[in-house]
């Protein structure tokens, strides 16, 4: 089976299978368009994932090699989320920065199978919580202004008063 | 790939959040897959960024550029959410469609606080309940609320007091057809005459005899290029009309009862002829013009061979014809196939209508895409295949090519000979058909829904 080299930002050398590097659209044109398929020893620079990071990536594409391309269409497609094998939902028992490094590393190289599985994930952990459990699962700080909030309150009152 | 926004919140602990070093890209996909549009509003008022990218995605995806308040209501049952909701979109509202009462509209958005929804262009009042008259009153308020309207369909009796408040009012459209207890004031229609520049306007009345007259506003009408209104109306101000620059379509509708005039002696009164003379009249005079004829056969009391001599014959320029439930033989349609520009050809409800006749069309109007043959009972299944086939004889590449030099062309069939049969074979997606012909099961666009393309009357449309 041919191999392809691929190197993270923090310079280590992968190799990889090449129908494997290839369910990522960001890889798949470089070597299409740089014509480096048939080059064994020609390497793929990713300067956007480090390797940590993309040896997880390359495990996921590994045990996904054989699913069907994933269609993209957004009108037709329902928006499940109780849907996640038990093989991703125990590849994504990470912290919270792996998981969203992750989804910059999937939108990156275009794999779209691994966007929608973390997307899917991050979506299920905001349904059902208030905007303030929200901030508290991911340790957001409120930033509108209290002018802001206050303008609505006011403008409330103004009416009443009217 | 780190997050592009200097402005990121950090964190109570004062690092900034892991989900803030995303990029909008990357939280864009992540609202995608929020499962309601309650989750996309408490995942928007988590911060502002979350806001930004929420908005973002509601005003790309223009859902909700049109305002249906009792939608959004059911959507979000928790006031609070349904204040915060419009108040974030009410820069962007469009359209208004309205089913519920305009009273209770008004005093909805009073309650959310809405004085003005300033890119609102088109408010479409349609109520279910039919007696809910709105006042003028509260036209008056709509017209402070929405004062950037260009599109306005009122269903429901108006005196129309207040409508020219209007200032960008180009389109009027206050037909319905059922009954209606009282139609305009004449004086409110001259004055929103002219004070609006009007592209459109549609004060057809469906009961009795309209009383409007448009003697005295023709002449503001300089823009209008639609104009609907009952033949009562046309009948006094016919010159006028024709002479309107920019005017491309009139529809007349014929008033449901006439008064005989005391002056007229009920032998000498035909209202055979009182009904066709100005149909007769714009023929005459547009002939050149016209590239559309439509007529009710049911109500235009038009005998047969009625078309054997009309001005219209030398100049082929027809391109749209609709003569629906013409119940005498339809032998006489082969003359329009000289009509070699015919795109949409509509013959809704003729009870003798046979496929032989319609095969003549498809053979020698190459540009026909629109063919209307609902409520048609002797049309046969045969008719299909061998269309096909005359189809498949002029351009025989379409399929293989994957390039239409022209398009399929589109058979409106609704309760005609063949529905069953389209239906049982699965007509719709068969591999055979595509690219020839497709199936569409409810009307052509711009024409009436029912038995006729044009209500109980006439239409033209001019070059």
């Amino acid at each position: 089976m041919p191999s392809i080299k691929l190197q993270s930002s923090d310079e280590e050398i992968f190799d990889t299978d090449i129908q494997i590097a290839k369910c990522s659209g960001t890889i798949k044109t470089m070597l299409e368009d740089c014509g480096m398929e048939d080059d064994e020893n020609a390497i793929v620079p990713l300067p956007n994932v480090n390797s940590t990071i993309l040896r997880k990536v390359l495990t996921w594409a590994h045990y996904h090699k054989d699913d069907p391309q994933p269609v993209d269409d957004d009108e037709s497609k329902e928006k499940r989320t109780d849907d996640i094998i038990s093989w991703d939902a125990d590849f994504l028992k990470v912290d919270q920065g792996t998981l969203f490094e992750l989804i910059l590393a999937a939108n990156y190289l275009d794999i779209k199978g691994l966007l929608e599985l973390t997307c899917k994930t991050v979506a299920n952990m905001i349904k059902g919580k208030t905007p303030e459990e929200i901030r508290k699962t991911f340790n957001i700080k409120k930033d509108f202004s209290p002018a802001e909030e206050e303008q609505v309150r006011k403008e409330n009152e103004w009416c009443e008063e009217k | 790939m780190a997050s592009d926004n200097e402005d990121s919140p950090s964190s109570p602990t004062g690092e900034i959040a892991d989900i803030l070093k995303l990029n909008d890209d990357c939280l864009e996909e992540i609202f995608k897959r929020l499962p309601d549009l309650q989750t996309e509003i408490y995942f928007s008022q988590v911060c502002q960024r979350f806001q930004n990218i929420s908005l973002g995605k509601w005003r790309i995806s223009h859902t909700y550029d049109t305002m249906d308040l009792e939608k959004w209501r059911e959507l979000l049952p928790n006031f609070e959410d349904l204040y915060y909701f419009i108040h974030l979109l009410q820069p962007y509202i469009k359209e208004m469609y309205v089913s519920s009462c305009l009273c209770t509209l008004l005093k909805d958005l009073d309650e959310i606080h809405i004085t003005e929804l300033p890119q609102v262009t088109s408010f479409y009042y349609d109520p279910e309940d039919v007696d809910c008259y709105p006042s003028n009153r509260s036209i008056r308020k709509l017209t402070l609320i929405v004062p950037g309207v260009r599109r306005l369909r009122l269903t429901t009796p108006t005196d129309g007091r207040y409508l020219s408040h209007f200032k960008h009012l180009e389109e009027l459209h206050l037909y319905e057809d059922q009954h209606k207890a009282y139609e305009l004031r004449q004086q409110y229609l001259d004055e929103v005459c002219h004070r609006c520049d009007l592209k459109v306007l549609d004060i057809r009345t469906f009961d009795g005899v309209s009383k409007l007259r448009l003697n005295n506003c023709v002449k503001s009408l300089q823009s209008l290029t639609t104009l609907k209104l009952n033949l009562a109306t046309i009948k006094s101000v016919l010159p006028e009309i024709m002479r309107l620059p920019s005017l491309k379509q009139l529809v007349v509708l014929l008033c449901s009862e006439w008064h005989i005039p005391a002056e007229v002696s009920p032998d000498g009164y035909d209202p055979k002829i009182r009904e066709v003379e100005e149909f007769y009249a714009i023929m005459e005079q547009k002939a050149k013009e016209i590239i559309c004829v439509a007529v009710d056969g049911y109500y235009m009391p038009l005998e047969p061979g009625w078309d054997k001599n009309l001005p219209i014959w030398p100049h082929k320029n027809l391109q749209r014809l609709a003569i629906c439930s013409w119940d005498h033989s339809t032998d006489y349609l082969e003359r329009y196939t000289c009509m070699k520009d015919l795109q949409l050809l509509c013959l809704r409800n003729c009870t003798h209508l046979n496929d032989d006749v319609l095969l003549k069309f498809v053979d020698l109007c190459p540009r026909l895409q629109q063919l209307d043959v609902s409520y048609c009972r002797e049309v046969t299944p045969s008719f299909l295949s061998r269309a096909l086939k005359i189809l498949k004889q002029k351009d025989p590449h379409r399929q293989k090519s994957g390039y239409c030099k022209t398009p399929p062309l589109f058979i409106f069939y609704v309760l005609s000979g063949f529905e069953e049969y389209v239906e049982k074979e699965n007509l719709k997606t068969s591999p055979d058909y595509k690219d020839y012909i497709v199936f569409k099961p409810d009307f052509p666009v711009r024409s009436e829904r029912g038995l006729s393309f044009v209500d109980r009357g006439y239409q033209f449309e001019f070059i």
